[in-house]
């Protein structure tokens, strides 16, 4: 593919009973790619396949252009850290960073300004000395990306970098991580199953399901428009409901059963399809207020069954009025709204949504969510 | 930094066997047991040791005994970990040669003795080689074990860095497995000196095991005491040397 420097292409692994299936991943030269997915989705083996651990049953791994499928991994130059860590636990920050270094001549010389420079870049010189038991989890990440940076790899593959580190110190270290990487220009992929961290670090993003890439994108495609149900899922969206589709004023109406929702794209009738609308897209209306005209046409009287007031947000859970459910939606609101609001369990009220924000799933799970690979990047 | 002597450690590692040994005294003195035959007084058998010593005889012997336990041990561990080190590093190895140690392995060195000696015969050989099949499997099998139970990410990690396999298992792969190697030569240790005073005791003239003989021949109890302190001295001294040496290995970073 054009302007691809990692190119994984139609690659199928079987390992005992799993898959890995079709799995098409491209990363420009430089880019910081998140491969995202829940435990036991495949990150880790399809990381392995790139690194050359594991042998595809068919498909390639193309790293500048060359089909490196069957090159050992030794000779791939890439940079590696797992979940772990994995340094090296009977010898020093030092020594771990230099385990991959030429010595002896002018090799020295060069590991030395590489060591230093990297020390210096990750702020770990003080540790040079240390042994690896004595470190926190953070420092032991420093010091196991700079051994895998010192040998100057192509790319690095990060294996979630920050599972071991508590969550108080996490922040910072996504900054660091990701200042040194771009500082040195490296293209990265970076596996992990939290969102924030997926959110937060990537330029591109890919979300793997049970062996099957559903979705590449940038994050704000992938969090904005999930194309599958998988996708959507995955990213703790609740209101996703199945519905036909019929013809309406100047747009269409997807019938749920319960009730209906509106959008503006003209659908073929009697499509069945599934829609999603994101807990933050959902609007309490002011009671006596007019409904602003881009809500209007999809507005719900009902009453709220419970709310739950959690630090960050409150969650609301309401039921359409003739509603069936024990809830229809799931409302994620600020706290403050709340209070100002005066909501609470068996309030009557009523709701909105702007009809661009329901989500159509583009494909059906697990299937498609390559095709954007091409217009992704 | 030097850790502060624990003093109160120290002296529960001392009083017991002091008091045993006091305790041992009185009882030989007091008469208890059938007579002083049966059970010399501790300070009588110390006697005799000083006496064994200052003529040589214990020394001799126990050269006897140090020289075969040292030869036999030191084959037997070089050739356990180097075996070991192939079986663990190399899967065809293992599958090749683990159907025949599994074979070999459970037959008690002693039992070797018979053929030995139709081998061999009776020289300075046989102990060695008792000693070299005493050593040999257990240092195996820990090896094997320390060596398949190293975390592959180390290897994947390593090989991502560009190492051959030969440098992934001398500088990754071996140093992490010391610690279980080291278990081998530590249960080992102890039980090459167990073997070469039984093996001296049935079937060579010399040794700390034959001095044993002579002296249940002669029914002098004090010097069977003597050669049964000195085994089980030199068993402590050679299992704390290797722990010793398995600390200064790798209590850096364990």
């Amino acid at each position: 593919m054009k302007g691809a420097y990692l190119e994984v292409a139609a690659l199928n692994l079987s390992l005992g009973g799993f898959r890995l299936s079709d799995i098409h991943l491209v990363c420009k030269k430089g880019a910081y790619r998140v491969l995202l997915g829940p435990t036991g989705s495949g990150k880790s083996s399809l990381m392995k396949c790139i690194l050359g651990f594991h042998i595809p049953a068919s498909g390639a791994v193309y790293l500048n252009g060359t089909d490196i499928s069957r090159r050992a991994p030794e000779n791939r130059r890439m940079g590696y850290v797992p979940q772990n860590y994995s340094l090296f636990p009977h010898l020093s920050v030092e020594n771990n960073i230099r385990f991959g270094l030429p010595h002896g001549g002018k090799g020295d010389r060069d590991a030395d300004r590489r060591v230093e420079r990297l020390c210096g870049m990750l702020n770990i010189a003080h540790l040079r000395r240390r042994g690896i038991r004595n470190l926190s989890g953070g420092e032991r990440q420093k010091v196991a990306l700079a051994r895998a940076l010192a040998t100057e790899p192509e790319l690095i593959l990060l294996d979630e970098p920050f599972s071991a580190i508590d969550e108080g110190s996490k922040r910072n270290l996504w900054i660091d991580m990701k200042k040194v990487i771009n500082e040195i220009g490296i293209t990265a992929i970076h596996i992990t199953h939290n969102l924030e961290e997926a959110y937060s670090m990537g330029e591109q993003m890919s979300v793997l399901l049970n062996g099957v890439i559903h979705q590449s994108g940038t994050p704000e495609e992938i969090f904005e428009r999930p194309a599958t149900k998988g996708v959507a899922r995955y990213l703790n969206y609740r209101n996703i409901f199945s519905g036909v589709a019929r013809s309406g004023k100047g747009g269409t109406i997807i019938d749920t059963g319960d009730f209906s929702v509106f959008v503006q794209q003209p659908i073929p009738e009697g499509r069945r399809m599934e829609v999603c609308i994101r807990q933050q897209d959902i609007k309490v209306l002011k009671t006596g207020q007019p409904v602003r005209d881009a809500l209007k046409h999809n507005v719900f009287s009902g009453r709220i069954v419970s709310v739950f007031a959690l630090p960050e947000y409150c969650l609301i859970y309401f039921r359409i009025n003739g509603s069936g459910r024990p809830y229809d939606f799931e409302i994620k609101l600020p706290p403050y709204l709340r209070e100002r609001h005066h909501l609470y369990p068996d309030k009557e009220a009523a709701v909105a949504f702007w009809g661009p924000n329901i989500i159509r799933f583009l494909h059906e799970d697990g299937t498609g969510g390559g095709v954007d690979e091409a217009t992704d990047q | 930094m030097k850790q502060p002597i624990n003093k109160a450690g120290v002296a529960w590692g001392v009083l017991p066997i002091a008091a045993f040994l006091a305790a041992w005294e009185v009882v030989a003195r007091l008469g208890v047991l059938p007579g002083q035959f049966f059970l010399p007084p501790f300070s009588e058998v110390m006697a005799e040791f000083y006496r064994l010593s200052a003529d040589g005889v214990l020394g001799r012997h126990f050269l006897s005994s140090l020289t075969r336990v040292l030869i036999g041990f030191s084959a037997g561990s070089v050739a356990g970990v180097a075996v070991g080190t192939l079986m663990g590093w190399r899967q065809v190895v293992d599958r090749t040669l683990n159907p025949i140690i599994s074979l070999f392995y459970p037959i008690p060195a002693l039992g070797w003795i018979p053929l030995l000696m139709l081998w061999i015969g009776i020289n300075e050989l046989l102990p060695i080689v008792l000693i070299f099949i005493c050593s040999f499997f257990p240092v195996l099998y820990n090896t094997v074990t320390g060596i398949k139970s190293v975390d592959r990410d180390y290897i994947r990690v390593a090989r991502t860095l560009g190492a051959s396999d030969i440098r992934i298992l001398f500088a990754v792969v071996l140093p992490l497995a010391l610690p279980n190697i080291f278990t081998g030569f530590r249960l080992e240790a102890g039980m090459a000196w167990r073997t070469i005073i039984a093996a001296e005791m049935v079937a060579i003239p010399t040794g700390i095991g034959a001095l044993l003989m002579k002296a249940e021949s002669l029914m002098r109890i004090d010097i069977i005491i003597v050669c049964l302190i000195v085994l089980a001295v030199m068993c402590l001294i050679f299992e704390k040397f290797f722990t010793y040496l398995e600390y200064r290995l790798t209590a850096g970073w364990r």
